[in-house]
């Protein structure tokens, strides 16, 4: 038993077994190959076509009969095989034409094109998608204009593929990973052997042949550093996605010094740590790795298939691998949103005090800077810093002096912290966090140069600011350390802040100014203004 | 040795078929005209003529032969309707094809009188 199809061969009917069937079309493919696809083609294998059908006529009489192999390969030997076909002119065409086992010839592919099908017949022969070509034209056009000029010499030298059979060729015989060395040998042994065909030949004057042998001898050549090139190129990209992932993932996850040529600092995720809280930032860093690792991850299997010329027909790789890319991206953008959400709400807290003393002027001096020596000089974000002592980090804050004036006869200080949050309870929750230090010795007024933030916490965009209120008439004295924490300090004497330092200052109703002799004036202005 | 002996004389049999079929090749287009030149035909009918006279081996080198003096304007067709099936094209001379084939007659003539002079001095 055995299955059978009803054909039409040039507008008649017959009924074909399965192999037979199989046989025939195989047959006809074959011509068409052979002959290729433009008109005169066409013309030609409809006539065999009709042929056919009519030989077929002469078997099956009575249209019930079905045609079975022996029928098919009967009319084959009728018909000839096409290699058999070659009229006299078409001769020399037709031998060049027979193609060798696996041979790769660089054609242009106008089925796939987008102007003259230059990439797409590069990537049938590199067996790699067209787009890359695309991309690199474009990058190389648009890099300096020299992709204009090879594509265009690439277009006028290379031939188009015009039919059936030059397609095949285009394309080639698959390469997987078996036999790319012997593919290599090969290459050698072609080169070896029209080199010495070039040899041998030399005894012939300038005959034809020997300049066909060179022409082939330097195409080889050609070929094969070609193929050196993109093999190279190919470990090239291996090795930086390779080396690339390492860094990315040590820089992320392991942060040490073992190589210096990542994308960031190497202390990256510490600084990390010290803005974001610490459930967004482990989401952080997987959308980061994935959203930089995917695609490098993909350069070196771009890399693997450039040196292999090996193709996926796994389409499931390159689908999972974007997945995993936007899924990194959105990742990391709603940890951005998350992030940047933590400083919707501003809050402000004040502390003032009292500052009880006798004495008609307060002396201004800054406590010594324990962590001057550990600071990370990197990182300076609107007055915080950090400093690592013994591997212990410190998110430093640096306070903001000002002096106005007082309304009653007393001086006092206020202390205004402020910070951001998620929202308002959050927010005032961080600006209460932050404590900042002054002791008072009598008239002495020690101001710490940095507040230390609790530990855990991150950064909220903390701020301190210092307002000594001086009442009219008194004198401060600040030294020379305190220029580290002045902000613009207002006078009459319209003094930039670095000059305001050992210098008595001295309230008056328009504001603070500079006095020589601190008591005795003091005392006289008292008297003289009552 | 025996199988030394045999591969030389099939590929001196295979040299004879080779340069056989290149003679016939050459003068197939000069048959097919003369065939023609009697009266119209179609395809079948010329192979089978040519079948007889031994010009051809198989009958698909006859269609791109067909095709390339069609295209050339030495030959032109016109359908005919078939009793036993579709209809068929009846090839035919132009008057360029009969000016073509009274060129290769007189190249033909020529060339039958060259081998014979050559055949006469080798004698």
């Amino acid at each position: 038993m055995k299955k059978t199809f009803t054909i039409n061969i040039s507008g008649t009917v017959f009924h074909i077994d399965d192999d037979a069937y199989e046989r025939l079309n195989n047959y006809i493919f074959q011509i068409n190959r052979h002959f290729g696809d433009d008109t005169d083609a066409r013309e030609i294998v409809e006539d065999i076509e009709s042929r056919i059908a009519e030989l077929f006529q002469e078997r099956v009489k009575d249209g019930s009969e079905v045609i079975t192999i022996n029928h098919v390969e009967e009319i084959i030997r009728i018909m000839g095989m096409p290699e058999a076909f070659a009229d006299a002119k078409d001769e020399e065409q037709v031998i060049t034409r027979v193609p060798r086992s696996h041979a790769k010839k660089l054609y242009r592919d106008p089925d796939d094109r987008i102007i003259g099908g230059v990439c797409s017949g590069l990537g049938a022969y590199f067996n790699i998608d067209p787009i890359i070509f695309r991309l690199l034209f474009v990058a190389l056009f648009f890099g300096g204009g020299s992709g204009l000029f090879f594509y265009v010499i690439l277009w006028i030298v290379v031939p188009k593929a015009a039919n059936t059979a030059q397609r095949l060729e285009m394309k080639g015989e698959e390469v997987n990973i078996n036999n790319i060395s012997k593919t290599i040998k090969e290459e050698i042994q072609d080169i070896k052997e029209n080199y010495q065909n070039v040899r041998s030949n030399k005894s012939y004057v300038r005959s034809r042949e020997r300049f066909d042998d060179a022409g082939s001898v330097v195409m080889s050549v050609l070929r094969a550093i070609l193929k050196i090139i993109v093999v190279f190129f190919g470990i090239i990209l291996v090795s930086i996605g390779i080396i690339a992932i390492i860094a990315l993932f040590t820089s992320l996850f392991v942060s040490s010094e073992f190589i210096g040529i990542t994308p960031f600092s190497n202390e990256l995720p510490h600084y990390l740590g010290l803005f974001v809280s610490d459930g967004t930032l482990t989401w952080f860093w997987i959308g980061l790795a994935l959203t930089l690792g995917i695609p490098l991850i993909m350069l070196a299997y771009l890399g693997t298939k450039l040196i292999f010329r090996f193709e996926s027909n796994n389409p499931a790789i390159g689908m999972s691998s974007l997945g995993l890319w936007v899924i990194g991206i959105i990742i990391l953008i709603s940890t951005s949103v998350r992030g940047i959400s933590d400083f919707k709400s501003v809050a402000t807290t004040t502390k003032q005090e009292l500052v009880n003393t006798k004495s008609d002027t307060l002396y201004l001096k800054l406590g010594t800077d324990e962590f001057s020596d550990f600071l990370d000089s990197d990182i300076d974000i609107d007055g915080l810093r950090l400093a690592s002592i013994d591997g212990k980090q410190f998110l430093l804050n640096k306070p903001c002096l000002d002096i106005e004036k007082s309304e009653t006869n007393d001086f006092s200080i206020v202390i205004k912290t402020k910070a951001r949050g998620h929202d308002l309870d959050k927010a005032q929750k961080n600006a209460r966090d932050i404590e900042y230090k002054f002791t008072r010795q009598d008239s002495l007024l020690t101001f710490q140069p940095w507040s230390v933030l609790p530990d855990k916490s991150v950064w909220h965009k903390q701020e301190i600011e210092i307002i000594l209120k001086v009442p009219e008439n008194k004198v401060i004295y600040m030294d020379d350390k305190m220029v580290k924490i002045i902000h613009d300090i207002e006078n009459t004497s319209n003094m930039w802040n670095g000059d305001m330092v050992e210098k008595y200052w001295i309230m008056k109703p328009e504001g603070l100014e500079l006095t020589q002799k601190k008591p005795m004036i003091i005392e006289t202005s008292k008297k003289s203004k009552k | 040795m025996f199988y030394k002996l045999k591969k030389f004389l099939n590929e001196k049999i295979m040299n004879l078929e080779n340069t056989k079929a290149q003679m016939r090749k050459g003068i197939l287009e000069y048959c097919i005209l003369l065939n023609l030149s009697k009266k119209p035909s179609y395809a079948s009918d010329i192979i089978a003529e040519m079948k007889t006279a031994q010009m051809i081996v198989v009958e698909g080198t006859l269609y791109p032969l067909l095709t390339r003096l069609k295209n050339d304007g030495y030959l032109g067709y016109r359908w005919e309707e078939s009793l036993q099936g579709p209809p068929r094209k009846y090839y035919e001379l132009t008057e360029d094809g009969k000016l073509f084939l009274n060129e290769l007659d007189m190249a033909w003539s020529d060339l039958v009188d060259a081998i014979n002079q050559l055949k006469n001095n080798n004698l």
